[in-house]
Formats: C-alpha cells, structure tokens, sequence
C-alpha cells in the first residue's frame, strides 16, 4: 500500500492552559481541530479507505475476539453469525461490544501492513510532541504512552456500559473523531451515565475532536442508528503510565 | 376500575427545577400496582398499528388490517421509506394507539387498564397536576398516544412548536442504561445534554421547545418500550 506517511502536526493554536482547566474542572474536555487540516484529511482518508477493519466482539468471560478479513471468511458459514449474535444477546445483560477494529499498537509490533499510516500515528502519539500535551491537559506529569485502536462502528454497532476501572496504569481515556456530517439523532455518542442511569451528557461524533476523560467514567457508545449515512470512525486508547512499548 | 394520581409531590421543588431546565421526571404518580396493570395492557392488551413517517413526510400509519392483508414487500417499502428520511431530518418509527379520539378510547372497553389511563390524562385533574409541577396555567390537552418502542424503533430530533408542554408517562420496567429508547435532549451544539432512561411509572415534563429524540432502541434490549405521551397547548 503506496500511502504516504502523514507529517503529523498538532493544531499550533490549541489553548493548553484553556484545555487543562477544563479537565480539571469537568473531568473532561474536548479540543477540536486537534492536527492541522491536512493531517486530519489524511487521517480520514486513511480510516475511510485504507485500512484493514478487523471484526471485535465481545466474548463469554471476557477475552476479545478479534477477526482480520481473511479470519471471517475462513469461518464456517453461520459462525460469524453465531458470533455477533451471542456478543449482542450478551449486550442485554451486561459488557458487550460488536465493532471494526485495526489494532494498531498489536500490528505495529508485530510489524504487519508495513508503510501503513497508521503506523505514523501510532508513532506520534507516542512521541514526545503528543505526550507533552497529554500531559499537559490531563495534568498527569506521569504519562509515557498511549495506547490506540482504530475503531469504525457501522449501523447497529455498540459498546455497552462500562467505566475502564480494570486497569491501574490508565490515567485517562481519549478518543481521537474522525466523523463527519454526523447528525444529532443518529446515535453513536460517547453517552456519560449518571448513577441513576440517565444520561448526564453525550458527545456527538465529530471530526477532528480530542475527547479526554477522567479514569473510571461510566460510559458507553449508543448504538449507531440503522439509518445512519456515514462512518463513525475514531482512535481510541487511554494515556497510560507502564513502560513504553519500545 | 379507576386511577388516581398521588399528590405527595415537592410541588415547588418541581416547579423551581421546571423553571431553570425546563423539563422535570417524577417517579411514581400512579400507585405502583396500577402502574403494573398499565405496563401489563401496554404490553399484552393493546391493539398496536405501527406509527411511521411516509416517503412524502406525512404521518403515516398501517393498521392493523393492513399489518394482516398487506404483503411484506408492500410493508417493507414503507418501512424503508421511514429509515430514509431519518437519514436527513424528522422521521419515526413505532408501534402506537391513539388516545385522542373518543372512538378510540372507548374501543379499548370498560375495564381496560388503558381506558382508565387516558380518561385520567384527559381530566381537569391531570392537567392542573401538570400545572403545578411546572407553574404553567391554562394547559389544555391536544394529542395523547400510547407508544411501544420495539429494538430499530426511533424517533428523530424534533420540537413540538406551539405546545405550551409536552410529556411522556414511561411504563417500561427493568430497562438497562445501553439499551438505548432514552428520551434525549439536544443542546445547540448537537451534543446531549441530558437523557431520561425509560422507567415504570416515570412521567417527564418538558417545554415544547427543546430539541429532542427518542434514541433508537438496541437491538439487544430485552422488552419493548411502553409508554404515553401527549401535548398540551
């Protein structure tokens, strides 16, 4: 794949002291126009077209499924539906998901789709122009990765309820959108749960976003409405402070 | 038999909440047994049509002797035509039973738990009760509809403009919240800036002015969603 590696480079205007405050205060808080406009048109293109969606759902005691193209067709017919199904009926009583997936920090590791964009910015969310402004808005002076997953929800895809509790090294969740033309009804926001099991807020998919939020959050992904046009395309991972993977 | 509404509500705290955010739940206006029997009639003694826009955005509702003698190509083109138009703006899609005109009602026949609902709704009594939790005056009730939200069911953005009140008295009971079916609502923004999860015996007031949806239920939520809902002018 001839893709050209992207030449990250954040939005030189974002207000870091405006973004840390935020945090601080809501326990979230979105930057918009993160890179600059060509790197997210890359980043978009790239989502849109390039990459190499594997299938991720939720299985009985928890371990991933993750399925690469070549994985799904070579199941026996009805078990991939036998798969989605059992993630979905799962849904209904607890943590499940059903969505596309790259993995990008396992394929970067394991060296698969060398060249692949991705792979750059794998690269500079671990660099230390990205990690300095992690830092600098989460006011976690102690974050020396990030880890990320490319994720694409298509029509009925979930992530139901859950608050990222499990692991001690996450600081902070982030989501990198890259959605456009999203509408307000179409489902797919990343939804805040209150105790009481309303909504306290949902962010609409948008493109070009950061979203950081505090570590545990009660959070899910609505399930994109059946009638949705576009893509919700995303990065998704938390800042984290165990050793880099380098 | 006949319901009645509890009045050990915080009035004033209601209507205070009202003012500021201008919408307002309360739990448990009927009694919790009377509640049931509606759940229970919503869910297994209601004569459902489904409820769902045209391809021109005209309301549009297949009855059921339609749902018996239409073919299913015939049903799934309307149905597709409902999806599309959610596409780009209002559109909706639901199992419903029209509570506004007489006929209706009475059709339900005496004793039916739904009747004795919408008389209540219908009443001088309901509406001076709306009154009070909100501190609006004059509200005359215009629509009332019984809904059952089943997994894809949805209804888009939308404000119900020259309705001085809307509300919704939800039914539904042991909902989870990712099952989506909330009632959202919708700042400037396009994000959400509250949501209500369907509950039994739950009635939400709001002004008629605020965007709102009813999130599209997931396909993996385990009942239907029941509820009533309704406008004043």
């Amino acid at each position: 794949m001839a893709l050209p590696p992207i030449r990250f480079q954040l939005n030189p205007g974002l207000d870091r002291q405006a973004l840390a405050a935020a945090y601080q205060a809501q326990g979230w808080v979105q930057a918009t126009d993160l890179f600059v406009a060509d790197v997210a048109d890359q980043l978009y293109d790239t989502l849109e077209k390039h990459t190499p969606w594997h299938l991720t759902v939720h299985q009985d005691g928890g371990k991933p499924r993750l399925l690469s193209q070549a994985d799904w067709r070579a199941l026996a017919p009805g078990d991939l539906e036998a798969l989605m199904r059992d993630a979905t009926t799962r849904a209904g009583a607890g943590f499940s998901y059903v969505y596309m997936c790259y993995p990008m920090i396992d394929a970067y590791v394991q060296g698969r789709d060398a060249g692949h964009p991705l792979h750059s910015l794998t690269e500079f969310l671990n660099s230390n122009e990205m990690l300095s402004f992690a830092r600098d808005i989460s006011g976690h002076d102690d974050v020396v990765k990030m880890d990320a997953q490319a994720t694409f929800y298509r029509p009925g895809d979930f992530l139901t309820l859950h608050d990222d509790r499990d692991k001690g090294q996450r600081l902070a969740a982030y989501t990198l959108g890259f959605s456009r033309g999203w509408r307000p009804d179409w489902g797919g926001q990343l939804m805040f749960h209150t105790p009481s099991n309303d909504i306290e807020r949902g962010f609409i998919p948008r493109f070009n976003t950061m979203t950081l939020f505090r570590v545990p959050t009660l959070h899910s992904v609505a399930p994109v409405a059946p009638y949705a046009r576009n893509p919700r395309l995303s990065v998704t991972g938390w800042l984290r402070n165990d050793p880099p993977v380098k | 038999m006949s319901l009645a509404l509890n009045d050990a509500f915080d009035f004033a705290g209601y209507q205070s909440r009202f003012a500021s955010k201008g919408r307002i739940r309360l739990e448990g206006a009927l009694d919790s047994e009377d509640a049931l029997q509606v759940h229970h009639a919503l869910e297994q003694q209601t004569a459902w049509e489904l409820h769902l826009m045209s391809a021109q955005g005209e309301p549009d509702v297949i009855s059921r002797t339609e749902l018996s003698e239409l073919n299913d190509m015939a049903i799934q083109d309307r149905l597709s035509a409902a999806a599309e138009r959610a596409q780009t703006g209002l559109s909706y899609l639901h199992l419903g039973y029209d509570l506004t005109s007489k006929e209706a009602i009475e059709n339900l026949g005496q004793g039916h738990p739904l009747l004795d609902l919408a008389r209540l709704i219908w009443s001088a009594e309901f509406a001076a009760f709306c009154e009070n939790l909100t501190g609006l005056s004059g509200l005359k009730l215009r629509s009332l509809i019984a809904t059952a939200y089943r997994p894809g069911d949805f209804f888009t953005m939308h404000q119900d403009s020259g309705a001085k009140l809307s509300f919704e008295w939800n039914f539904t009971h042991d909902w989870r919240s990712d099952w989506g079916g909330q009632i959202l609502f919708h700042s400037p923004s396009g994000d959400i800036e509250g949501g209500i999860m369907p509950r039994l015996n739950d009635l939400s007031l709001y002004s008629g002015e605020q965007p709102r949806s009813v999130n599209s239920v997931a396909a993996f939520a385990g009942a239907p969603r029941f509820a009533v809902s309704g406008r004043f002018e």
